[in-house]
Order: C-alpha cells, then structure tokens, then sequence
C-alpha cells in the first residue's frame, strides 16, 4: 500500500476489492477454524450445537483417542508408504514419458501421444476393470494396487510435456548431443536441472492424490491392516446408527456416538495436517511450475 | 465425486448386461443345484456333530460391527463353532461404511463368497438374484438338513410368509426373534423424577399425556429456574409419531409394512396416511408442536442430539428403542408407559411392532458354494436354542455361566472389569459375534444381553404387550415387475406424505388442505399402489 490513492474512484473501488476479499476469507476461513475448534471441545458441546467459533470445554482428549487408535496409526503409516512409493513412481515414470513425447526428433509420437489421450477419455468400466485386476493381474488385495494403475496420470504427463517442449529449448538439448551426450544422459544432466519446479508440482498433485485415495482400496483392498488412513477415517465417520437393527447396540451407542462425534474433527485435523504442511514448501514452485506448463502449451 | 458417480453407472449397465445374459440360465440352475448337494453329500453327516468328516472351508461376507475384532475368527464363539463343526469360515468382513459397495460388486462381477453373512442385503436383492441363480433355492436343503429351522418356521407363521419369494421360494435365511422387547420397535420413556416434581402420573390417554407434557414445560420439573425443558423429544418426527399412532387406531397390523394396515371398518387394506384418523393424529401433533410440547429441533435431530440433551436433564420423554442407547447419567429416571395410550376415539392400541421376523435377508448360500448341505446344516444349528446361546453368550464356563435360579449372565469376571475407554459390546465382543445385531439366529431374551433386555426397555415392554395389535405382518413379497413399479410408486408418494406430515405438525400448512392433500397421494397413483399391496396381501393370506 506503499503507493498513493489517486482519486475517490479508486479508493472506493479498494474498499469494494478489500470487502469482497474478505467476506470470501471468512467463509473459507470458518470451517477450518470450527473443525479446529471442535477437535479440542468437549464431544457433548459439539452434539448439542454449542461450538461454533473458539472451543467449548478445552480438552486433549479427542486427540488422545485417535493417536491410540490402533487402526488410524496403522493407516497412517500405510497412506505415508504408499505417498512415498507412489510418488516416487509416478515421478520417474511421468519424466521419463513425457520426455520421450516432448522430442521432436521421436517418429510415432503423435500416435503414442493420442494412445495416452485415448485413456483419458475412455476406460473399461468399473466391473471388467475388477475382473482383470482380480483374475489375471493378482492385483487384488495387494499393496501394488495403490500404485501400479495410477502410476501415470496422463494428465499430469501432458503438462509436463508442454513444459519440456516449451521451457527448454530445444538447441540446448542439441547441442548437448553435440558434446555427446546419450539420451538418458541429456535427460539426467540437462532436462532434469532445468525442471525443478514443475517436478515439484507433479509431486504434490500425485502426492495429494495419493493420500486422499480411498476408492481403489475400498475396491480392491481386504484386508484391514493394509486399509490407507482414508479407509479408517471414511469407516469412522460414516458410522450409521446401527440401533435401527434387531438386537440393538445398547449400552455401547451411546458411548459410540459420542466417542464418533469427538474424534470426528480430531481425525480430520491430523489427516490434513501433512497436506497442510507440505503446500507451503511447493507453494513457491507451484505458480511458476504450473504457469510454466500451461499458459505457453 | 464425478468419478464415483460414473463407476457407479457403468456398474449399474454392467450389471443390466449379467442380469440379462443370466436370464437364460435360470432354468437349469435347479438341476446344477441338486447335482452339487448329491455331490457334496457323501462327505456330510445327516445329524449331529461334527458335520463334515473331511475339514471343509468355505469362504463368508460379512458386516463389521466397530466393537469386533477385524479379524472374525478371534472371537472364542466360532473358534468353537470351528472345533465342533469341522467346517472352517474365511470370513471376509467389511464396516458398515464399506459393506454395500462390496456386496453389489461382489454380486455384479459374480464374484461370490461361498456364503453372505450379514450384509445388510436388501429384500429385492434377495429376490433378484435369487431367480437369476446366484443364490441357491434353500426351499429342499431347508426340508432336509435344518430340522431347527423348519421347527422355527412351524412355531412361528408369519416367519414362513415373510422370507418366501412370491412364488414361494425361500432364498435367505432371516433374523428372528422371539422377545416383545425388541419387536416392540420403539418405546415412549418418561421422566419419572419430573412426573414426581410436576405431581402428575403416568398418563394412560393421550389428553394426559398432553397435560403430563405441559406441566413438563411449565413447572421448572429440573429445577434450574430456566424454562429450558423438553417436554418430548425423538430422533426424528416419525419416531415420535410410533409411539403415539396407536391411539388413534393407526398402524393395526404392525410395521411390517410401513404405512400399510387393515381398515377396521371393511377389512380391507388402507393406506393409513390418508386416513381421516390420521388427521386426527396430526391435529394432535400440531397441537403440542404450537405449545413446544415437543422439541422444536425434532426434524433435525440425530441420537447423539438427544443424548446431548439427556445429558443436560432436560428432557421429560423420548421415543426410543431403549433407555440406554439415549440417556446415560440420568437413565434411572426414565420408566416406560404404564399401559397403551388410549386415543380420543377410544383406541388403545400400541402399534410400533413387528413380529418375530426380523431382517429378511440375513444368510444366503451363493451357487458357487461348494458345499450347499454342509453350509445348511452348519447354519441350521443357530436356530436351535443352544446355537443361539452360543452366539450371544459364547462358551459355558469361559464366557458365561448359569445362575441358582436358572439364568444365564456372562461370567462376572468379563462384565465387571471393563476397562476405561472401551465399551460393554467390546469386551463381550471377544467372545460373541452379536454386535451390530441382524445375525442369521433366533434372537432368544433369556440370552441377549443387550439394551432391549434391560430392566426399564423389558419392563416397558411387558406393559404395552396385552395393547399389541393381535396380528402383526411380516413384509408382503412383491414380484419383480411389482417391486419396480411399486418402489417408483412410494418413491414419490411417501416422500409427499412425510414432507407434508412435517409442513401440518409444524402448522406451515393448515389441516384445512388435508383434503387437498389426500387428492394429491391420489393424483400422484395411490389407486394403483393400493392395487399392488392389495395382490401381494391377497397372496400373503394363502
């Protein structure tokens, strides 16, 4: 605000700007701010619709309850491996294709370029997909199933492509041929420098998508230990009133249902919490990256 | 979402496709059915344990409870079960968050379990795919290997009408139970600590309860000096209208069939929320709504609400199943009705019932099972009394034991230790599989150690039983074409009737329109859903 308002118009029109802006902060604000309140209230305050800004009855113990909850800390590690293996995966495999459609030089490229389109818009459907995985790959109820079929997202290969074919030119590449470099040499030492940024953008939406991917393991995962931490949330929060069923819960509901209420925001505030970390450190990359990518494809 | 939804879709086509492809086999699923029970035979005893001589494993879907153990096997029932059968079960288990989209796609790819346990199968699902051949016809297993059953299907006679498909076959095996305490669906509980402070009684009719409630409101019966009361509260409005229907002579036949019953005039079947009655009923509601009778959070309220609310004494009645599930600190304040409401018209009657029958598809033995007899009988022993026994108290001398006087408790030294942090169906969960209720059994009182059979839900139970309706019904079966039709049908009428029933309690619309309304449900095919009910009731009688 260093420079000077010239004129009534503009000052208005600041105000209108600063107004706007802020109504849409409150309204992003608010939710965060309540799950963050709720998480420290007291789950009988939360039932009766008594918090709604700053927490009612400050208590821990929402937060105790989910980190010694075996299932949670067992999802969690389970979300951290398969971020970490699949993002690293897909990393590598995205580079190394969109590098490969990114030259000029590649005969048939065009053709591999739409064979990729192609899957973008069509796929085999849910059910022949399960069969296939189920019965022919041994997909099924194996940790590889979180990473192998979402390994490319062709999405994200076509934005790197752009960013390849338009950020570095192509004389650099050349001439480091003329130096002598092979292809995987010219990939390492020359285009990977060069794409700092937007392998930190392809990271973060991979790894975003890879830790709040709950439908492929509800799918095609069985066993419960190998359930990411979205299973458990999803399990936790979607708990239906069971006492419509003959036989009842009795004495445990009503535990249940507060038990469920409390821990209902303390779980989403620790599931968020790495995500919510890690924007920050990219945040600097990501406009460049992904402006980078985008606006001159 | 958009991703989920289009699965969802092309599931639905895929499944259009396997249903038609599996058309054309329907006819000879009966022969492969009997090849594969005389095949399997040989390797089954006819009576008595154990009942392979070889080990068999068979594979099962079934439905979590958040109290079991994940892995179904640790709990000490069916390590027994196990020991006593021969017959080994892989039990696949599910949350209740997960378990529908597992079963469809199970069904859909015809990737069967040997055996659904427990999966919450809707009764068209039960019928569906029971004609298209992925269950086998139980109708000659039942008649051979399950003498407990076939006894449970002669004792109780609604049972027999309820499970059949409408051409008689018998695909699902069902939950049962025999306990006025748990078919008694819900119960009005009334402070009994304010009834004193306000010096009132337990009221019989519902002009008293009208007093009872208002004296509620008035007389500061928690003793806070503010008027923060409420009189009556419930889940939601509909179960708040269970309770209280009765006396206005609706719902004379159970709530097998919802909103369905017999007219007491002609005998025939009525649609009761169009009913002149059901005015009545309304004007009745509206009244204590106008006057904050009942809690004006009732079309919002959820069980964790009313407990909330319980919490804060404050609440001088609610409609639930029991006492338990929605007060805690204050649950010895609330006792049951005395007797049956008795309405303006002089009906007293208590309608909020069904009969023995509880969910209709609880067990299902899928084509692929190898097995079908063994699985039959190994079932079959759950309805005896001491396979019922079995699931909820577990083992004599390791979870449960008999009392001097003939009753059976768990062992004290479970039930009294439970630790901090954990729940009464956690600890019992590590040696019975009842938790999340609807098992393949006869549910028998003596043995259920839930919150139906404690002391204030039984003890109110036993009040309203002499006022039950004397016939209850079980759920009419529908054909296939009938169920489309129908469940289009009720779609768009019962979302009318409860929208409308909320906008007339809250006075948002005057009674005067009740009339108006009634041509509504007639414009919108009342005449022709009463066609339906009428054939599948003329069927039901046979």
């Amino acid at each position: 605000m260093e420079h000077k308002i010239a004129g009534w118009g503009d000052r208005i029109f600041t105000i209108v700007i600063y107004t706007i802006l802020s109504i849409i902060m409150l309204v992003t604000l608010y939710p965060l701010i309540y799950i963050l309140s709720a998480s420290f209230s007291d789950p009988l305050y939360i039932a009766k619709g008594e918090v709604w800004l700053l927490p009612k009855d400050f208590t821990f113990s929402a937060y105790q309850k989910v980190l010694s909850n075996a299932d949670i800390l067992t999802g969690y590690r389970n979300s951290l491996i398969y971020l970490v293996l699949g993002t690293t995966i897909n990393i590598v495999m995205t580079t190394m294709g969109a590098y490969v459609l990114s030259r000029k030089d590649f005969k048939g490229r065009y053709v591999l370029a739409l064979l990729f389109t192609f899957t973008l818009l069509f796929n085999g459907g849910l059910i022949p997909t399960y069969l296939i995985y189920k019965n022919m790959l041994g997909l099924y109820n194996n940790l590889w199933v979180m990473i192998i079929p979402s390994a490319i997202s062709v999405w994200n290969l076509i934005i790197m492509r752009t960013y390849f074919q338009n950020s570095i030119p192509i004389e650099m590449q050349e001439a480091a041929f003329m130096d002598g470099c092979s292809n995987i040499r010219t990939l390492t030492s020359i285009v990977l420098p060069l794409s700092k940024p937007i392998i930190a953008v392809m990271a973060l939406y991979y790894g975003v998508a890879h830790w709040n991917s709950y439908f492929t393991a509800l799918i095609y995962l069985n066993d419960h230990w190998r359930f990411p931490l979205q299973m458990v949330i999803r399990s936790i929060l979607i708990q239906e009133d069971m006492s419509a069923m003959a036989g009842g819960e009795g004495e445990s509901l009503m535990q249940q249902l507060l038990l469920i209420e409390g821990m209902r925001y303390a779980v989403i505030v620790v599931s968020s919490l790495p995500m919510l970390l890690l924007y920050p450190l990219v945040q600097k990359h990501f406009v460049k990256g992904v402006m980078m990518g985008a606006i001159k494809g | 979402m958009k991703k989920i939804h289009s699965m969802i879709a092309l599931m639905l086509v895929m499944m259009l496709i396997i249903s038609a492809c599996g058309d054309s086999n329907t006819g000879d699923s009966g022969n492969t059915d009997q090849e594969k029970i005389d095949a399997a035979a040989s390797n089954v005893n006819e009576t008595g344990f154990p009942i392979v001589n070889e080990p068999l494993t068979l594979s099962a879907m079934v439905l979590l409870s958040p109290a079991q153990p994940t892995e179904w096997n640790d709990i000490l029932a069916w390590k027994e079960y196990e020991k006593m059968s021969g017959i080994q079960i892989q039990w696949d288990a599910y949350t209740s968050a997960d378990i529908n989209e597992k079963r469809n796609l199970a069904l859909a790819s015809d990737q069967l379990p040997d055996m659904f346990y427990r999966t919450k199968m809707p009764d068209n699902d039960i019928d569906k795919y029971g004609a298209e051949g992925s269950f086998i016809k139980l109708n000659d297993l039942i008649d051979q290997y399950a003498p407990n059953f076939k006894a449970v299907l002669e004792k109780y006679p609604d049972v027999k009408k309820g499970i059949s498909a409408a051409d008689g076959s018998i695909y699902a095996l069902p939950n049962l139970t025999d306990s006025p305490s748990i078919e008694i669906n819900r119960k009005l509980f009334i402070n009994q600590q304010w009834l004193e402070q306000v010096g009132k009684k337990s009221p019989a009719t519902t002009d008293e309860l009208y007093e009872v409630l208002k004296a509620f409101r008035d007389g500061d019966p928690n003793k806070n000096g503010q008027k923060d009361e409420i009189p009556m509260t419930a889940d939601s409005l509909d179960e708040a209208i269970q309770v209280i229907r009765g006396a206005f002579g609706l719902g004379n036949r159970g709530m097998g069939n919802g909103n369905w019953d017999l007219d007491p005039s002609s005998e025939s079947l009525r649609f009761f929320p169009a009913s002149q009655e059901y005015k009545e009923l309304l004007v009745y509601l509206n009244k204590l709504y106008a006057e904050q009778l009942i809690d004006k959070e009732i079309f919002t309220n959820d069980g964790t609400k009313v407990l909330a609310k319980n919490e804060q004494n404050q609440v001088g009645s609610f409609s639930f199943g029991n006492v338990i599930g929605r007060a805690n600190s204050n649950a010895d304040d609330f006792v049951g009705l005395e007797t049956a409401l008795t309405g303006p018209n002089g009906d007293q009657l208590y309608t909020s019932a069904r009969g023995n029958l509880g969910s209709r598809g609880a067990f299902m033995i899928s084509k692929t099972n190898p097995n079908p007899v063994a699985t039959m009988r190994w079932i079959d022993y759950f309805y005896s009394e001491e396979g019922s026994r079995m699931l909820y108290l577990g083992v004599e001398g390791e979870s449960y034991q008999q009392d001097k006087d003939g009753n059976y408790d768990f062992l004290p030294e479970i039930v009294e230790n439970i630790p901090e942090g954990s729940s009464f169906d956690q600890v019992v969960s590590k040696y019975v599989p009842y938790a999340g209720g609807s098992l393949p059994t006869l549910i028998l009182e003596d043995y259920f150690k839930g919150g139906e059979t404690q002391p204030s839900a039984k003890a109110a139970a036993e009040n309203l039983k002499p006022y039950l309706p004397e016939e209850l019904w079980a759920p009419f079966s529908f054909t296939a074409e009938q169920f489309d039709e129908k469940l289009s049908l009720e779609t768009d009428i019962y979302g009318m009737v409860t929208q409308r029933t909320a906008e007339f309690v809250q006075g948002k619309a005057s009674l005067d329109e009740f009339d108006n309304y009634v041509a509504q449900l007639e414009k919108m095919g009342l005449k022709r859903l009463q066609e339906i009910y009428e054939e599948a009731y003329s069927r039901y009688k046979q």
